[in-house]
Order: C-alpha cells, then sequence, then structure tokens
C-alpha cells in the first residue's frame, strides 16, 4: 500500500491517506475491537476515537507504520475504555490520574522520558541485516518482496529477519515483556 | 508466553512458539500491508477468534510504531540532503557571481577613474596659471630641445653604423701616450722662472 507521497504537505490529503488506511483497516479493526471490548456500541465509539487519535497523533508516523499506528491507538483506547469502566464502576475519581499514568504503553513512557535516543541505539545495536530490512520496510516502505530481491535473500528470510528484530528490540526496551 | 486456548492442547511447545512466530509474521505482512484476498480474509477470521492472537497483533503494532515514531525518516533526510545540496550549490554560484560581478564593478570603476581622471586631468596651462607666460616658454622649449636633442642622438646612432672599438676609442695610442711635448714646456717655463 503506497498511499504516502513524498511530497505530502496539505492536511486534506493526509487526512484522506488515513481514511485510506483506515478503511483498508476497519474490518480487521474491528475484530480486533470486539474481542477487546465485548458490546459493539463500545466498538464503534472507539472505532472513531481510534480514527481522530490516529490521524491528531500520527503526524510523524511513516506511511509504511501508518497501519501499525491505527492498530496500536485502537490498544491503547480499549484500554482505556477498561480503566474507564473500573473506576465508574468503583467511582473513584481520585485514581484516575494514577491509573493513567501506571498504564501508560511503552510508546508513551519513550516519549515522556524522551528516549528516542534508547530507541536508536537499540536498534544499532540489531545485527546489520536485521537493521538493514528494519529500515527498507520501515522507512523506505518497500514490500518484504523488494527487500528480498534488493538484499538477495529469500522472502522468508526477510520478513524472519524482521520479526527477529522487533522482538529483539521489544526485549531491549522492554525487558518486563519478557 | 501465553498459551492459546485455540490451539491444541496435545500441540507440543516448540510447535505453538512456531505458531506463534508464524502468526508475528502474519502480523506483520497484514500491518504493513502485504496480505490480500484469501489470506487477508483468513487472517481477520482468525484474529476474531483468538485473544491471544489480537494481543500479538497489539504488541507487533506497538513495536512498529515505536520504531516508525524513533527513526528518522529517510525520505525527509534525503529531502534534507538535496535541499542542503541545492544550497551548497546555489553557496557556490552567488559566490561566483559575487566574485564576477565585483571584478566586473571593478573594472568598471577603474575604466570610469581613468576617463575620469583623463577627463579631469588639467593641462600644465591650467595647473599652474600664475607662471609668467615667459618662463612656461622657456620650459616648453627647453623640454623641446631635450626631446629633439634625443631624437637626434637616438637617429644618428640609428644611422651610422659605427662599430665602437673600445681599444682603439678609449685606449690612448702611442703617440699620445708620448709626452715629451709636455716636459719640454715644462723645462721650458723651469728655465725661464728660474
Amino acid at each position: 500500500m503506497n498511499i504516502d507521497e513524498p511530497g505530502e504537505p496539505e492536511t486534506a490529503d493526509r487526512i484522506e491517506a488515513w481514511n485510506q488506511v483506515f478503511r483498508d483497516s476497519q474490518v480487521a479493526l474491528t475484530a480486533f475491537l470486539t474481542r477487546r471490548l465485548a458490546q459493539q456500541a463500545d466498538v464503534e465509539d472507539c472505532l472513531q476515537a481510534v480514527f481522530v487519535k490516529a490521524v491528531k497523533q500520527g503526524n510523524d508516523i511513516p506511511a509504511a507504520a501508518r497501519r501499525a499506528w491505527l492498530f496500536r491507538v485502537a490498544a491503547n483506547e480499549s484500554s482505556q475504555f477498561w480503566r474507564k469502566e473500573a473506576i465508574n464502576q468503583r467511582a473513584l475519581e481520585k485514581q484516575t490520574n494514577v491509573s493513567v499514568d501506571e498504564s501508560l504503553s511503552i510508546v508513551e513512557h519513550l516519549i515522556e522520558n524522551e528516549s528516542v535516543e534508547r530507541i536508536q541505539v537499540a536498534i544499532k545495536r540489531l545485527p546489520e541485516e536485521w537493521q538493514q530490512v528494519v529500515e527498507l520496510r520501515i522507512q523506505r516502505d518497500l514490500t518484504f518482496k523488494e527487500i528480498a530481491s534488493e538484499l538477495d535473500v529469500p522472502i522468508g528470510t526477510a520478513l524472519t529477519q524482521m520479526r527477529r528484530a522487533l522482538e529483539r528490540l521489544r526485549a531491549d526496551l522492554n525487558p518486563s515483556n519478557e | 508466553m501465553k498459551k492459546d486456548p485455540n490451539l491444541p492442547s496435545e500441540q507440543s511447545e516448540a510447535e505453538r512458539i512456531d505458531a506463534m512466530q508464524t502468526w508475528r509474521e502474519q502480523c506483520l505482512l497484514f500491518l504493513f500491508g502485504e496480505l490480500s484476498g484469501s489470506a487477508l480474509d483468513d487472517f481477520q477470521t482468525s484474529l476474531g477468534e483468538s485473544e491471544l492472537k489480537v494481543d500479538v497483533l497489539a504488541e507487533v503494532a506497538e513495536t512498529i510504531s515505536l520504531v516508525a515514531f524513533a527513526a528518522p525518516s529517510p525520505v525527509v533526510t534525503k529531502q534534507t540532503d538535496f535541499v542542503r545540496r541545492r544550497t551548497v550549490s546555489n553557496s557556490r554560484w552567488i559566490a561566483a557571481l559575487v566574485a564576477i560581478s565585483t571584478c566586473v564593478l571593478f573594472a568598471f570603476l577603474l575604466g570610469k577613474g581613468e576617463t575620469t581622471a583623463r577627463t579631469l586631468k588639467p593641462s600644465l596651462a591650467e595647473v599652474r596659471p600664475h607662471v609668467p607666460n615667459e618662463e612656461r616658454l622657456v620650459a616648453e622649449a627647453w623640454a623641446e630641445t631635450l626631446v629633439s636633442f634625443d631624437d637626434e642622438i637616438s637617429s644618428s646612432r640609428k644611422s651610422s653604423d659605427v662599430t665602437i672599438d673600445f681599444e682603439e676609442s678609449i685606449l690612448p695610442s702611442d703617440d699620445d701616450v708620448n709626452l715629451s711635448w709636455l716636459v719640454a714646456g715644462m723645462e721650458t717655463g723651469t728655465s725661464g722662472d728660474g
């Protein structure tokens, strides 16, 4: 999916690009949220919020990662939904701030802690072949087939290297997860 | 790693891990928009069947977002480089243009200065109007004499094919060296005095 053009400064174009990603992802996104939220009405509310937040917060996200960003926002929204539910049930408004703070995702933690450099260091620690695959897929938006062709490796190898790279990064950045 | 309740219980741990790795790779293909047709349908169907699969999808999506957020976009970098190169190139052109302009301006001013100097340069009479007319005439005549004298010398030198023999012309001949007339004269003078 190549919806991002290098010169895409116009807001209308950007929103349309996000619209396209949203339309392409809607079935999976609904399935994803249905699994997490149970109530169909909540799913629909959440879908709207996901779209708005994805567009609003995803200015700097490269085109290749837009769908991932959409699902990340969806995961965050569904988590927040349950937190709010829990808070409503307990009627303990004071816990709101604490809950939000404690439940921040890795992304928010890293952004809050200004740890972008940490991610970059973690990326540099990856084996060179993995780094290449990550860069070609996320930043240069090449398909795995194109990456395989460029690096002269089987497509399965390129895909596995990408998976391992992300697993390694996740482990490096959030050791408590493993 | 959580066990997927949808997976058969008799499945070994290795098989479970293998299945999850396959699912992760499916998630990658889906999130990067590389699934289509029946593969996409299968993915969407199985997503709704398993909570673990939903969690894995969320995890992969988050990690991709993290990397995308942190890593600088090469498109931007390339554009920046291009702009920088173009700026450097432009700077060189501007520097060259300024240098040429400066030279042209300098040459123009120099030329204009000379012209102005020539235009403004007064004659001797204008500069020294107070000098008496007679003196001026004498000075000019003297200068003309010098010039004509020089001309005469140079023309005579040009016209005469005289080769100077330094030995002949400078060194005295034997006749000249004979100073007997001088000795005789001195003797005469001496005897006359005494």
